[in-house]
């Protein structure tokens, strides 16, 4: 019986030019204008124009990641630690983060349509009870007493999966 | 290229240093530290109008720099309280204030780490400390940015010191560099003293692949104050 679990998601979200939400396409500016500025530091003595032909000529721009990244951290910060897309059956958005990596898929200087960056969101770490046809009973709160518990019923899609899983043993069972 | 050869090779040259004399007011213990704290030493930073170019393809359009910009970079990293005062001169106007210039700056925290590779590669961070000691500001009609910050610790290899990206309000890249800190007798890092590390193995200027080079002291800052108050570091960098 692996249930119920201490779980963790990891949310994949790809941000390219065809975004069309303002959150969007606000960090794809906003990555994209990072992305220009902060390559001249890796490509002081030849020409480029992609971030792979970047990464090829200097290893050392794979810390372009990392640098643009700082671009989207404010419209990191406007999520307040709430995992975007990912909701409830009743469309509401429960799943908290503070964790996420941010990739360069790739860019281009001079083709904005070619940028493409993904922020991976990791959950915190909620409990998996059970299963409800094809959602997933979850809640924050796990103790073996009888006080309700608010759940939510998710659902996997795609970009999303389980990231983490621990098995919880009640009280009266053992780990062994 | 290794980014230590880049910067090696696009540093400019400013002008000579000039060191004041140390004050008579404190008595000074066996460590060269005045006992009352305050920094004697603060160095000076350069005035003399020149620079090295260290341009790159540009321009690129940036509508608003804001997103990265702050003033305080901490980010909840702890040391001592330092502001970092930077102007930004243009050559080509008498080294002139340089208004709307973008200026990064990063340094390493009080250990010698730096906010690197966070959030990268397969390892997640948390997003609200990830970039410690980094941020961006834009000169206003003086040409000055201004951080704040804690003392930078050190690492091995390397003397104290704070990166610095210089772009244009376009985006262009116009300068890349390091700042420099007065060492010795009565000076901030004395006071600091590598904090918890102590100053064993410590590369000073001298012994510095960046700045061993700087013979006229042009990368030099002007570091006064004290380990209570905290710390004010001044300098003034000049782009074409």
């Amino acid at each position: 019986m692996l249930l119920p679990a201490q779980i963790s998601f990891c949310y994949k979200k790809t941000i390219e030019a065809g975004c069309t939400l303002p959150w969007e396409k606000e960090v794809f500016a906003l990555t994209y204008q990072e992305f220009k500025m902060q390559a001249q530091y890796y490509a002081a003595t030849f020409r480029f124009y992609t971030f792979k032909e970047l990464l090829e000529q200097n290893k050392a721009a794979d810390k372009l990641h990392f640098l643009v990244s700082a671009a989207a951290i404010s419209h990191l910060k406007q999520l307040n630690n709430i995992i975007p897309d990912i909701c409830n059956n009743i469309g509401e958005q429960f799943l908290t983060f503070n964790q996420y990596r941010f990739v360069i898929n790739n860019s281009d200087i001079n083709q904005p349509a070619i940028h493409s960056v993904s922020i991976y969101f990791y959950s915190d770490p909620i409990f998996w009870l059970g299963n409800a046809g094809t959602f997933m009973l979850l809640t924050t709160a796990f103790d073996n007493d009888s006080v309700a518990k608010s759940t939510n019923l998710l659902q996997i899609i795609p970009n999303l999966q389980i990231n983490s899983f621990k098995k919880v043993f009640y009280d009266n069972e053992s780990n062994n | 290229m290794e980014r230590k050869d880049f910067i090696g090779k696009t540093l400019g040259v400013l002008g000579s240093a000039f060191i004041i004399p140390l004050g008579t007011a404190c008595k000074k213990n066996a460590a060269g530290v005045t006992t009352d704290g305050e920094v004697t030493t603060p160095g000076n930073s350069s005035t003399t109008c020149t620079v090295a170019p260290t341009e790159t393809e540009g321009p690129f359009p940036t509508k608003n720099p804001s997103a990265y910009a702050r003033q305080d970079i901490r980010d909840g990293r702890t040391g001592y309280a330092l502001r970092v005062n930077v102007t930004i001169g243009k050559v080509s106007n008498s080294c002139q204030p340089l208004e709307g210039a973008i200026v990064d700056i990063w340094h390493c925290d009080a250990e010698g780490n730096y906010s690197e590779y966070g959030g990268t590669g397969m390892q997640s961070v948390n997003y609200q400390s990830v970039h410690f000691l980094r941020g961006r500001q834009v000169t206003d009609k003086n040409g000055l940015v201004y951080f704040t910050t804690i003392f930078p610790g050190w690492y091995s290899g390397r003397a104290t010191h704070i990166h610095v990206h210089i772009f244009n309000a376009s985006g262009t890249s116009l300068k890349v560099t390091q700042i420099a800190f007065p060492e010795g007798s009565g000076t901030a890092v004395a006071l600091v003293s590598g904090y918890n590390k102590g100053m064993s193995g410590y590369t000073y200027n001298a012994s510095d692949n960046i700045f061993s080079d700087d013979k006229d002291g042009i990368q030099m800052a002007k570091v006064t104050g004290n380990k209570t108050d905290g710390f004010d570091l001044n300098i003034q960098l000049n782009v074409e």
